[in-house]
């Protein structure tokens, strides 16, 4: 008690400081927000930092959206440890890039950073994005020795229609690969890039006096699909670049030899580049707008016919309806035919055979009806209609497939027509109707349950049963064999000495004694192989005994000793053995036989 | 007392046939309402019957006529489903279903199966609860029988001729009982069609999930999980996600 009453105290200033560590260490969580510039030019890029010392988690943060800049990599976070004298300290840094999209003022929020549990605010920050010094459209750019931009065919299209955006390298300088990995991101926009060879054809320009070689790295097809002022983001991609080797600084001598391109130390280097921004205004599609008008901005040509125009009711004919032109291919439907009352239709197959011309969507789309008519007559399909916003006019068209008639005929045993898109045994189905209901069948069950039902179980129950009888009765009945077997052979020995006691305590000579001894040996034999003795005769003892591996000789003895006690059993005075002679000699055998077998 | 058991038993009799004269007079009725053409009455009709305990494969055939007549496909392929559990080889059956699917929506262009994979499949589905209840059964004891005999027979010259009998006997028992529990466990639940026009399938049981596919009205699916608003949907094509259960209709 006195002991612990020491320690107590001692236990306690350590809790006491352990405590008090964590304390200061909590108090001493710092989190600080920066900007890596004060002033960027359009289309600059900028990092936006919080630091958090002094804390082991790391911090959760969420950058809302900001006007005027978009988001270029991020977050990127680096953790930093360091001990000094013995002291720890930790700093946790989270960055995002942002890229500069026009002039103006942007002011950062506060944000909350939640560490743990607790929630910090860092501090407003301002940033200011100036114009670049020439603002005539060039653009700062054109002092760089490469930069790429982005040169839109249009900025003001309506909803539907498409314009092209160029992404196109200038550059003064070696480039080792043209290899545009992403498309911009262009919300409000449906984007298909056009195809292009991988190794661009490279054109010599001259822009404001100076040469540069231009490659275009992509050239994109945008619809939009909305109205407003939309942006596509700046295209921002990794070019490998031959740049100046920094050794060059460092030369020794002046020489105009070393001074050529060969010597001059130039190495690849991958740099991240970005193109402008383009602003599109996208003007929604005049009012009204016809009824039947589904998107369609282009101009396109609609036509419907049938495969024949007479044929047997209950034959399949196909109904095709194609749209050809050029437009917003992908954004529409095909109308769908009104058929009148009598005609079946089934599901169609469709075609698309859509490709870019001359920077836009062009082809046609086309879907193929089974229709099979049921009833003889003349059936006329209302003319199929398309309504279209043309561009040239400006105005809604509404094109007409014409009407669309066929004689149906009633015929029996007609050929059914094989369409593709059905199997010969579905079209064949076609020809057919629905059968007709079953009025006179009224057989009525109970609804089915997941019960197997009491006959079921009785004959598994049943057959179990008799299979595990079978299998105890054939158990039990080769057990009791084993037993009778093993007793008789483990009994053997006892047995054997038994009967030679038994004929030694007879006091005569006599022929009973002689069957005593022939039973002891034939009965010993009988009972370490397993067979019935009495069935056996003396050659039958020879065979039983040499195929067991018994010695010949003792075989033979056996056989010997055998014959003259049977020959004196049966024929008294032919051999001239006596009693004690004949037991001496069973005794003899006996141990013999009991070392072998 | 005799006389009291005996008033029980004849109230119980006429109970039952009044009952069965119930059910037998709808479906007439319905009969008649679907021969004047008149399709939604017979609906309604052959509902009612459907709403007792008794089930029928003419019923679900006929009701699965009058949706077709009324282009209620889903439902149409749904009851000719149902018939065609109860009675697998009836010809107007598997004709009516057949014809019904094709003004499906959703096709799916599967490679052809094997023929072998063909015919088991196709003996698979015509056999119904009860004939595959009653081959399972002497299978069952031929199976039990053959192994005592085999076990009995010792060293027997009939061992040669038991062993093989048994071995095929006891690989086709093990393959009607597997059919047997699997159309037993999943009496009522393992395929749904789609009864609405259009449904979305989505990515997980949640409302808001993000729709992985649309399927159409009478496309059926393998139901392999539910929850309590949902079913995950396997569709023949292989393709799987989650569908509300008012959605569907199951057999």
């Amino acid at each position: 008690m006195r002991k612990t009453g020491k320690v107590m105290p001692h236990r306690n200033i350590l809790i006491f400081l352990l405590f008090g560590m964590s304390c200061m260490v909590f108090g001493q969580t710092k989190v600080t927000a920066s900007l890596d510039a004060k002033q960027v030019l359009v289309q600059e890029s900028f990092t936006w930092k919080l630091e958090v010392v002094g804390s082991d988690g790391m911090p959760n943060v969420r950058l809302g959206d900001i006007d005027k800049i978009a988001l270029l990599s991020g977050p990127m976070q680096s953790s930093n440890y360091t001990f000094v004298n013995g002291k720890t300290s930790s700093k946790k840094t989270i960055s995002y890039t942002f890229v500069a999209l026009e002039t103006g003022k942007v002011v950062f929020p506060p944000v909350d950073v939640i560490i743990g549990k607790k929630v910090f605010k860092t501090q407003e920050l301002k940033l200011e994005i100036v114009a670049s010094r020439r603002s005539n459209g060039k653009q700062v750019a054109a002092k760089q020795s490469v930069y790429l931009r982005a040169m839109p065919s249009k900025t003001s299209v309506y909803v539907g229609e498409p314009l092209t955006v160029r992404y196109k390298l200038f550059t003064k300088v070696g480039v080792y690969n043209y290899q545009v990995e992403k498309l911009p991101d262009a919300v409000g926009f449906w984007a298909e890039e056009v195809p292009q060879s991988a190794q661009p054809r490279l054109v010599s320009e001259v822009i404001d006096g100076e040469r540069y070689n231009t490659a275009v790295l992509k050239t994109v097809l945008y619809y939009p699909t909305k109205s407003g002022e939309l942006v596509i983001d700046p295209l921002n991609t990794e070019l490998e670049i031959e740049v100046k080797s920094n050794q060059r600084n460092n030369r020794r001598f002046n020489d105009p030899f070393f001074n050529d391109p060969f010597f001059s130390g130039k190495r690849k280097a991958t740099k991240n580049f970005l193109s402008n921004p383009v602003k599109i205004n996208v003007m929604s599609l005049p009012e009204p707008r016809p009824r039947k008008f589904s998107g369609a901005v282009g101009n396109f040509r609609i036509r419907a016919g049938l495969d024949t125009n007479a044929v047997f009711a209950n034959d399949a004919v196909g109904l095709s309806i194609s749209l050809t032109g050029s437009g917003n291919f992908k954004a529409l439907q095909l109308p769908e035919p009104k058929l009148p009352e009598g005609i079946d239709i089934f599901k169609p197959e469709r075609t698309d055979n859509i490709s870019i011309k001359g920077m836009k969507h062009s082809g046609s789309k086309k879907s193929t009806y089974l229709l099979v008519p049921r009833i003889p007559g003349e059936i006329v399909i209302a003319p199929i209609e398309f309504t279209y916003f043309d561009l040239k006019t400006k105005k809604y068209v509404t094109r007409s497939s014409g009407q669309i008639s066929m004689s149906v005929y009633d015929a029996e045993g007609s050929q059914p027509v094989v369409t593709s898109g059905y199997s010969k045994e579905e079209v064949e189905l076609m020809q057919e109707d629905i059968r007709y209901i079953k009025s006179a069948d009224n057989h009525f069950t109970r609804a089915q349950t997941s019960a197997l039902g009491g006959r079921f179980w009785i004959i598994h129950i049943i057959g179990l049963l008799a299979l595990g009888g079978a299998y105890a009765y054939e158990y039990q009945s080769r057990r009791l064999q084993g037993n009778l077997d093993l007793r008789r052979r483990t009994n053997a020995i006892k047995a054997a000495r038994k009967q030679l006691n038994k004929a030694t305590k007879l006091s005569e000579d006599s022929e009973e004694l002689r069957a005593l001894l022939h039973q002891c040996i034939t009965g010993f034999i009988g009972a370490r192989l397993n067979v019935s003795e009495n069935t056996l005769d003396t050659s039958e003892f020879t065979e039983l005994l040499s195929k067991h591996g018994v010695p010949s000789e003792l075989i033979d003895e056996n056989k010997a000793f055998l014959e003259g006690l049977a020959m004196d059993r049966f024929a008294p005075g032919a051999v001239k053995r006596s009693a004690s002679e004949w037991i001496s000699a069973t005794q003899e055998l006996f141990q013999k036989l009991r070392r072998v077998l | 007392m005799r006389t009291f058991q005996m008033s029980i038993l004849m109230f119980a009799f006429i109970l039952n046939s009044v009952f069965a004269v119930d059910v037998e007079g709808l479906m007439a009725q319905g009969n008649s309402k679907y021969e004047s053409g008149e399709f939604e009455s017979a609906i309604r009709l052959y509902e009612k019957v459907l709403a007792t305990d008794r089930v029928s494969a003419a019923l679900h055939y006929n009701l699965g006529c009058a949706y077709f007549s009324e282009k209620m496909y889903g439902q149409a392929i749904l009851q000719f489903e149902k018939a065609r559990r109860l009675s697998p080889r009836d010809p107007d059956v598997v004709h009516n279903l057949e014809y019904s699917k094709l003004f499906l929506k959703d096709r799916f262009d599967l490679p052809e199966p094997m023929p072998i994979v063909v015919w088991v499949r196709e003996l698979r589905q015509s056999l119904s609860l009860g004939e595959l209840k009653f081959l399972e059964e002497i299978l069952f004891s031929l199976l039990i029988l053959g192994t005592i005999l085999y076990r009995l027979s010792g060293g027997h010259a009939l061992r040669r001729v038991v062993l093989p009998t048994t071995l095929v006997t006891g690989m086709l028992f093990l393959v009607m009982a597997g059919w047997l529990v699997d159309r037993t466990i999943s009496l009522d639940e393992k395929h749904a069609i789609l009864l609405v026009d259009e449904a979305a399938v989505s990515s997980a049981p949640i409302p808001g999930a993000s729709t992985l596919f649309v399927i159409h009205e009478g496309t059926s699916a393998e139901i392999l999980d539910a929850t309590d608003a949902w079913y995950e949907l396997r569709l023949e094509d292989g393709k799987t996600g989650w569908i509300i259960h008012e959605a569907v209709g199951l057999y």
